[in-house]
This record gives structure tokens, C-alpha cells and sequence, in this order.
């Protein structure tokens, strides 16, 4: 057993905080024994967890308490820290940041207990460079990393000299086909971007105009829009790279068509960043990165493209936390329905099951499905008072089969396709443990 | 994106993401780490970790060190300029492979316990040195129990609440994983993060069959 517990307790622990304001708390000692606590240190701090390597730094520290603590004994000591202002709080699928309170007794000749607690935060705006503040950064003093990367590069300039002539011809040939030949069929190239800087839903303008030089075929030119989580894991040989694409749109601005030599070809173009979209991020193994790609499609020569990072900025905190109350709404919905499930197996006889499909006759649930077929055997005695169709689905998350109703008035979800929206639930077969529910939209 | 998809497992990340090198260290469930600790106490012993990429070198080394807190670890790169050997012994040497000649024969010359990981077996040339060599070699097939309790205390560390349950992994879904990726810790690793995430975005529960 543990010399002593410690236990975390966040004021208002579910409200979401903004980028620097204060956390408060409670952290609470529960002694077994006698101990004398070399300091009882607790910090806000923010981490990464997921495919990269942990990136984290810590905020802010103060120590609660230093002295003895007695057997059986509780003890409480509030703090109020400040919280981070960047990262903000993300769930992503390769990389993750997390916001936390974390509490650490340092004990003598015995393993320190430890506590944590998270919490979720939002940010006003935006660092400039979409990086940490220096201060916060976990990997120590800038100037020694700089001495260090100049003495490193020092050292292999010297080591591997006979190097530098092969990446300059490598230079050399990566500039000659990606730059030099498709402008000699397309001639200079002009493009305007604007703004580089956004918000989720803002819109970005832009313009690609070229004048070829000689009459050119081109397959097509394409807009391309992507955001992508990028994670290193490892070092050395064991680097290894982590990529994610969180959306990904291409656009076709022109379709296959020969162009006159000499006459002014000009493309317009805007493209919408979505809503909600993760924002730009950059640590030192872990990213978010947004860009547009630019590409002229030439048959049988190099493409022209061009690449414009973007830096899309988080939404305001207002915004952000409107969407987190309604995800924690979708999630008390769910805890419902997973109740209310509970509830039709556990239904006895046909009495106890209707009176509880009488109970929730008039309630909407939230379902996400997977449309399998057209319902081919119904067991329901639930007849529907519009014309419709059924179809068999498969709620993953449940792991329950449920025949869907959808009246005719409403669009038919194809096959194989997830279908997310607000049904009624009409029946239960409990032999087949089959749920019934009528699509409302 | 501001909820944690984790909670619902009650956990508080994918437990089989990268972890900290303290947390490695911690995590690390190690067999004979006692029996290796006392072997050290030897100065004449050498204790080589073999194995290739995954199969657990850097944590063996790592979970020793945690253990010993006089003991120095020394990694060398790939690429880029090799760190000076200290002279601190015990002294633990990642990817040994790569010292160099000259690195290779400070480290032999010198007196003390030493512990390296790497692909190759340097017996002959530890012994010919006149240290007591322990090969452990970490390509040889884990029993699932001991690969569910690996698996299960990283689980277990990234806990949500005490109170509720999390996901377990059995000792049939280890003999699973061990049947596909043999005992490559990275790769098993790698698969279960992937199939956890997958598993939150489908909502569907875990451990999954395969």
C-alpha cells in the first residue's frame, strides 16, 4: 500500500478555461503512516500523447507544503496556478495535447505519490509562429540549442565535406525540373494567396495567371487544400514519421484543353477552411499543418506546382466552448440511450416492455448507423402511419442490430454508408435483439 | 476535438502511444531485472541485450538504469557525432553496433560492470576481454502472460479514474498478437494504437477481435 494518496480535486473541474487564466483547486493528502514530505510540488502543465514523441512543458509550479504528516491523517492544500496560453486543449487521432494540474509529494526512501488532473483549455488566439512561448518549451536555453546545432553542423561540414558539390548538383537538378523546365512551356508564373492567416470557415482567395510560352497541353490544373498531423517517433535510426490527414480537398480549376503561346491564361479561386478544423500547431516532434498545393499537369514533363503553407487559427474561445458543451450534451444523450437499452433487454415480458416504449415514445435519440440492406424480416408489430421503407443497420458503438424506418418524405441513406441523425424507437424484439427506430431527420 | 475520445474507456490517452523515457522506464516489466541487477554488482560482468529494432534494447537498458541510480547511458546515433564514453561504471550502451573500434576498446579496457544493447552478439569479443558475459537475447518468443502483463500496466497507466474499470488484454489476445508480430514490441505497439483509435472513432468496444 501506498505511503500516503494524493487526490486532485479542480474547481469547476468540467468549465472549460481560456489560454492564462487561473486554475484552482484543492489537492488532497491521505497518510497511512508517518511521513515527512520533502515538498508537496504541484504545476499546471501541457503535454502530447499519441504516435510522436512527447512534447510537454511545464507553466507554472508552486510548492503547497514541506514538513510532517501524521498516520491517518487528511490534509488539504488549495492552490491557484496559471494555466498555459498555447497549445490548446486536442483530440486527434496521431497526436493529442493535453492541459493538466499535476501534484507530486517528494518523500524520503520511498516512491513519490502522484496525482493528476486534467482540464480542457481554449485559446484567445494564436501564437505568431504557432509555437509554444520560448519559456514554456521543455527542451531548455534557445542559445545553447543554437551553439549546439552550429558546432553539429560545424563538425559535419568538416567530416563531410566532399558532401556539399553532390547536394549542390542534387540542388541543382530538384530546381532544374521542378522549376526551370515546366515554366519553359509555361512561362513565369504568377500566383496571390490571400489571407495566409484564418479561421476555421473564413475563405481563402487566390489567383494563378501564366502567359505560355508556346502553345502547351496540359491535363489539368488542380487546387489542392489539406490539413495533416505529423508526429516523429524515435531518433536516430528508429525516426520514424507519423502522418495524418485530417481533410484533404482537390479542386480542378482547368480541364484538359490546349493553350495558346502567348495568350494570358488567368485562374481565380477560393476554398472555404472547414468547421471545426484543428489548429495549426507546431512542437518539435508533433504538427498540424495546413497548405495549399498549386499544380499544372503537363503530359510528358515535369508538373509546375507550388506550395503555400497556411496557418489556420483557433476558434474563438466562445466559439469553442460552445461546441465542447454540445459535444458533452451528445454525450449525456448517449448515457441515455445506453440506458434506455439497458433497460428493453433487461424487459421481462411484453407488459414491462411496453410500458417502457411508452415511456420514451415521444423522445429523440441521436444514432450513428451503418445501412447494411433493406430490412427483409420484420418482427415488429409497430405499423408505420406514412408510407416508407425499412432498412437493416448496424449500430457499432452498441453493438446492436437495429431496423430502421424511413418515411418516403425523407432521403433514402445508401448502402454501406454511415447515417447519422435523430430517431424515435418504435420496438424491441427481445428473441433477436433487434431494436426498432423511425428515422426523424 | 476538445473532448477526449479516451474517457469512454476510462482512459486518459491511447495507452500504446510514444511514452517519456522516465515512463519507459517505469513501464518497462522486465523478467530477471533483479537476477541482473545482483549479476552487476561484479564488476567483471557484461550483460548484452541482442535483438533487432522493436524488441525492447532501449527499455531493458532504460529500466536498468531506473535501478541503478550510479549507472550512466550512453546512446549512440546513427548519424551525426558519437557521444564521448564516460568513464562512470556501469556504464549502459545503446546501440553499441555503432560505437566504433576505438570507442569499443575504452569500453572494454575499462573496469566496471558494463551493459549494452545491440544486433550483434559481441560474446567472444566481452569474453576475450575477461568479463563474465550474460547474452539475453530479445527475439526469443515472450509467453502471452508476460506479454498481457506488459500491455496491461501501460494500460493501466494511463488510467482515468480508480474507481471504474478499464479495458484488459487476456492472455489469448496476446497469444494473438505474438502470433502476428512475433515479440516485436514496436510493432504490437503500433498495431494497438491504431486499433484503439480505430475502435474510438467507430465507437465500438476494445479489445477488438483479430
Amino acid at each position: 500500500m501506498a505511503a500516503c494518496n494524493l487526490t486532485i480535486q479542480l474547481d469547476e473541474p468540467k468549465r472549460i478555461r481560456t489560454g492564462g487564466e487561473q486554475v484552482t483547486g484543492t489537492v488532497i493528502v491521505r497518510c497511512e503512516k508517518d511521513l515527512n514530505c520533502k515538498g508537496l510540488v504541484v504545476e499546471t502543465r501541457w503535454s502530447t500523447h499519441g504516435q510522436g514523441n512527447v512534447d510537454s512543458a511545464t507553466v507554472d509550479e508552486t510548492i503547497l507544503f514541506q514538513g510532517d504528516w501524521q498516520a491517518g491523517q487528511e490534509y488539504k492544500y488549495p492552490f491557484k496556478l496559471k494555466a498555459g496560453e498555447w497549445p490548446p486543449t486536442y483530440y486527434g487521432t496521431f497526436l493529442n495535447v493535453s492541459h493538466s494540474v499535476d501534484a507530486r509529494a517528494k518523500l524520503a526512501w520511498a516512491i513519490d505519490p502522484k496525482a493528476s488532473a486534467e482540464f480542457p483549455l481554449v485559446v484567445a488566439s494564436s501564437p505568431v509562429d504557432v509555437q509554444p512561448s520560448r519559456k514554456q518549451v521543455s527542451s531548455g536555453n534557445n542559445w545553447i540549442g543554437i551553439i549546439i546545432v552550429v558546432a553539429i553542423a560545424a563538425v559535419f561540414a568538416a567530416a563531410f565535406w566532399w558532401l556539399i558539390p553532390i547536394i549542390a548538383i542534387v540542388a541543382f537538378f530538384a530546381w532544374f525540373f521542378k522549376s526551370f523546365l515546366p515554366k519553359q512551356l509555361t512561362g513565369s508564373i504568377e500566383t496571390k494567396l490571400e489571407p495566409r492567416r484564418l479561421k476555421p470557415g473564413d475563405v481563402v482567395k487566390g489567383q494563378l495567371s501564366f502567359t505560355p510560352k508556346w502553345s502547351v497541353n496540359i491535363n489539368q490544373i488542380t487546387l489542392g487544400f489539406s490539413g495533416v498531423e505529423k508526429c516523429v517517433s524515435g531518433s536516430g535510426s528508429n525516426r520514424k514519421t507519423h502522418s495524418h490527414v485530417l481533410s484533404q480537398h482537390i479542386q480542378q480549376l482547368a480541364k484538359a484543353q490546349r493553350l495558346p503561346a502567348g495568350q494570358k491564361q488567368s485562374f481565380d479561386f477560393e476554398l472555404r477552411v472547414p468547421k471545426p478544423a484543428a489548429p495549426s500547431m507546431k512542437m518539435v516532434d508533433n504538427e498540424i499543418l495546413w497548405s495549399v498545393v498549386l499544380r499544372i499537369d503537363i503530359p510528358r514533363w515535369p508538373d509546375w506546382t507550388e506550395t503555400f503553407p497556411l496557418i489556420v487559427e483557433s476558434s474563438s474561445p466562445a466559439e469553442e466552448t460552445d461546441r465542447i458543451q454540445a459535444a458533452q450534451m451528445d454525450s449525456a444523450e448517449d448515457e441515455w440511450l445506453d440506458q434506455v437499452i439497458d433497460q428493453l433487454q433487461e424487459s421481462q415480458d411484453a407488459g414491462s416492455l411496453r410500458l417502457i416504449l411508452e415511456a420514451i415514445r415521444e423522445h429523440e435519440f441521436s444514432m450513428s448507423l451503418e445501412v447494411e440492406c433493406d430490412c427483409e424480416e420484420l418482427t415488429t408489430h409497430y405499423v408505420p402511419e406514412v408510407p416508407g421503407k425499412w432498412l437493416a443497420t448496424f449500430d457499432n458503438r452498441l453493438a446492436l442490430d437495429v431496423c430502421l424506418f424511413v418515411p418516403s418524405s425523407m432521403e433514402l441513406p445508401a448502402e454501406d454508408t454511415i447515417w447519422r441523425g435523430r430517431v424515435g424507437i418504435v420496438d424491441y424484439d427481445s428473441d433477436q435483439d433487434m431494436l426498432y427506430a423511425r428515422m426523424l431527420g | 476535438m476538445f473532448q477526449s475520445p479516451y474517457s469512454a474507456y476510462n482512459l486518459r490517452r491511447n495507452p500504446f502511444g510514444e511514452l517519456t523515457r522516465a515512463e519507459r522506464a517505469e513501464l518497462a516489466v522486465i523478467e530477471g531485472l533483479e537476477d541482473w541487477i545482483q549479476a552487476l554488482d561484479d564488476p567483471r560482468t557484461a550483460i548484452q541485450f541482442v535483438g533487432d529494432c522493436g524488441f525492447g534494447k532501449t527499455t531493458h537498458l532504460l529500466a536498468i538504469e531506473k535501478r541503478l541510480s550510479n549507472a550512466v547511458y550512453v546512446y549512440y546515433p546513427e548519424t551525426g557525432p558519437r557521444p564521448a564514453l564516460p568513464c562512470v561504471r556501469p556504464v549502459l550502451v545503446d546501440e553499441a553496433d555503432r560505437m566504433g573500434w576505438k570507442a569499443h576498446i575504452r569500453l572494454l579496457r575499462g573496469s566496471g560492470p558494463i551493459v549494452i544493447g545491440t544486433h550483434v552478439d559481441y560474446s567472444w569479443r566481452l569474453r576475450l576481454a575477461g568479463f563474465q558475459v550474460l547474452t539475453v537475447n530479445l527475439e526469443i518468443a515472450k509467453p502471452p502472460s508476460l506479454l498481457a502483463k506488459m500491455l496491461n500496466r501501460r494500460i493501466e497507466a494511463s488510467r482515468l479514474l480508480e474507481a471504474s474499470p478499464i479495458p484488459q488484454i487476456d492472455e489469448q489476445f496476446a497469444a494473438q498478437l505474438l502470433l502476428l508480430f512475433d515479440s516485436n514490441m514496436r510493432r504490437i505497439e503500433h498495431y494497438l494504437y491504431k486499433r484503439f483509435q480505430l475502435s474510438i472513432s467507430e465507437q465500438t468496444p476494445w479489445p477488438p477481435a483479430i
